[in-house]
């Protein structure tokens, strides 16, 4: 039985379209289905994916665990970040912000008792509030402005901290004992990695469905042409204060994670260049992509890693240069990239799709 | 029975040009309707005025007995009010069934939860909105370029696609901008018929702009004429195209 999905109807089409005559830069920049791999090859690829997800941290050392942790981590802001900016089309330069209240949240609710992992909820429901009070205004901006209010909204925030002291304890910080509970077989590190892990596979699943069908056909509307959006029944201001707190609500619950891992919450945690970190990460990842959001937080992982051991400025240039770069020649990021090299190889693999 | 559209006395001026001077139209369920007139006559002012993206200094729009003028333009939508635009409102970035398949929006639901938490009939409702989609591609001869991104298909096919999105939305009232706009003679025909064919099975009525007079005469029930934001005339297609005004309008008066 041979199916024709739409996305291999793309890619012929898009063969037959242009043959051989266009250039690298050209082929780069193409934008492309996502690829469709056989049922088959997706059961073992997620298979073989959890099982050494479950596996890592039973018989890793604890630095890997948490270079690990951070990595999901991350991808949980990601993904939020990029239904924002990627699939909404609103810039934000200001979820360093929600980060940071998310990991208050959890930081200041230790300190008054509540029990860890129900912390979390409220990680993610506090910045879901200040995201949508701040959407309100804000998304009535377009473009560079709203870029420049969400980039004071970063900039104000150590200073945020540092200015609410009796809460946050200012410059000294917050420690944070966030051991598992009694009934958990688990040293910190393996017990933060599988919250993580969870939170990550939630917020996975859950951006996958918003990004697909009725809501993101709705988002990339809103992205395209906000007349056309409206034109379609497409509330646009109320779909993009959704949007801005829902991404809120996603960097609050890494930003909780974060300080559940670190055991420690301090002013300088948050600051602009971890708002910069986040938008490399969609950009290099690929904006409006969901699986972008992993290989984008695997780069702003590992990346500094390495270029700091060439010289403690090299991290702040080499984002500079791969921003520049993915602009001009990689606009669907490393997900486009991987795209356009497997889409044929995989849309020849036998087996039944969708 | 009231009217489907009622536009009545509607005025939009923009600084010192009177784009529309008062005119009344009424459209009825099921009707198709022409709307003709000189380049710069209103016609696109006025679809604008019925979608929402102008809002007329005074008069009134009813769509179903409902005024449209000053409502959210995403409500005007959801009573029914589905269009395409002149100059092409597609989305560059996605597929052709993409861009159809955007056309269900208000007509299917799933609210944020319900997807997030991904309930069987967001699924359900996603196939039944695909297959008709797919259909609906299949009858204005679209399947071939299904999987294509829209960036790169010439106009002509363009505007089929975006009526498709339309009637996708099941609306009630069709707002239509030149549809036969980059097509050939023998196309222009034959898009008609689909497209009276479609909006009768649909119960759908259309609301046309068009400069090609062989389109409109062979459409439409009922033809209105302006000129200068001003209704010169309106009735049968045949009657109005001799009407002395109408041609005075088109070819300019001998006076």
């Amino acid at each position: 039985m041979s199916v024709v999905t739409p996305p291999q109807a793309a890619r012929r089409a898009d063969r037959a379209a242009d043959g051989a005559r266009a250039s690298v830069a050209e082929w780069l920049r193409r934008p492309r289905p996502p690829l469709a791999p056989p049922r088959w090859l997706a059961i073992l690829a997620t298979a073989l994916g959890g099982i050494a997800l479950l596996g890592i941290p039973l018989v890793n050392p604890s630095y890997i665990n948490l270079t690990v942790t951070l990595v999901m981590i991350w991808t949980v802001v990601g993904l939020g970040l990029n239904l924002l900016v990627g699939f909404g089309g609103q810039v934000s330069l200001g979820h360093s912000a929600f980060f940071a209240i998310g990991a208050y949240a959890v930081a200041v609710g230790g300190e008054l008792g509540i029990p860890h992992p129900a912390t979390l909820l409220v990680a993610g429901m506090l910045p879901f509030a200040v995201g949508y009070v701040i959407g309100l205004p804000a998304l009535r901006l377009h473009g560079l402005q709203l870029g420049l209010v969400t980039l004071a909204l970063a900039m104000a925030t150590p200073a945020a901290i540092r200015a609410f002291e009796p809460l946050t304890h200012g410059s000294r910080g917050i420690a944070i004992d966030a051991d598992p509970p009694s009934w958990v077989p688990l040293a910190h590190d393996q017990w933060i990695y599988y919250l993580a892990l969870a939170a990550a596979v939630v917020a996975y699943l859950a951006t996958r469905r918003l990004a697909r069908g009725r809501l993101g056909r709705s988002f990339v509307a809103v992205r395209d042409a906000e007349l056309v959006a409206e034109t379609l029944g497409v509330n646009v201001w109320q779909t993009k204060t959704r949007l801005f707190a829902t991404s809120a609500a996603y960097a609050g619950v890494a930003g909780g994670l974060y300080a559940m891992l670190l055991e420690f919450v301090g002013p300088e945690n948050f600051n602009l260049a971890l708002s910069i970190s986040f938008v490399t990460l969609i950009v290099v990842g690929g904006l409006a992509t969901v699986p972008g959001a992993v290989l984008g937080a695997l780069f702003v992982q590992y990346v500094p890693t390495f270029t700091s051991s060439v010289s403690p400025a090299a991290t702040g240039a080499a984002y500079g240069v791969v921003l520049i770069v993915f602009a001009f020649f990689l606009p669907f990021g490393l997900v486009g990239l991987a795209r356009g090299a497997l889409g044929k190889v995989v849309d020849r693999l036998p087996g039944r799709r969708g | 029975m009231t009217a489907l559209l009622e536009v009545r006395d509607v005025r939009l001026s923009f600084g010192g040009l009177q784009a529309l001077d008062g005119p009344s139209l009424d459209v009825a369920d099921g009707e198709v309707v022409g709307l003709i007139g000189p380049n710069g006559a209103g016609k696109t002012s006025l679809f604008n005025c019925i979608g929402g993206l102008y809002r007329p200094q005074s008069g009134s729009i009813k769509v179903a007995g409902r005024e449209v003028t000053g409502l959210p333009r995403h409500r005007i939508a959801s009573l029914g009010v589905g269009r395409t635009f002149q100059n092409i409102g597609l989305l560059p970035s996605r597929t052709v069934l993409e861009n159809v398949l955007a056309g269900g929006y208000h007509s299917t639901t799933g609210g944020w939860w319900a997807t997030t938490l991904g309930l069987r009939r967001i699924g359900r409702s996603e196939t039944e909105l695909s297959a008709r989609a797919i259909a609906l591609l299949a009858e204005l001869e679209l399947s071939d370029v299904a999987g294509r991104m829209v960036g790169t298909l010439p106009f002509g096919t363009l505007k089929r696609i975006e009526l498709a999105r339309a009637l996708l939305g099941e609306p009630r009232l069709l707002l239509v901008d030149e549809p036969a706009n980059g097509l050939v003679h023998s196309e222009v025909l034959e898009l008609g018929t689909t497209l009276r064919r479609l909006a009768a099975e649909r119960g759908a009525a259309i609301l046309l702009v068009e400069h090609h007079m062989g389109l409109v005469t062979s459409v439409c029930d009922r033809v209105a004429v302006l000129d200068f934001g001003r209704l010169i005339a309106q009735g049968d297609p045949h009657e109005v195209a001799r009407d002395p005004q109408v041609v005075a309008a088109y070819l300019g008066s001998a006076a």
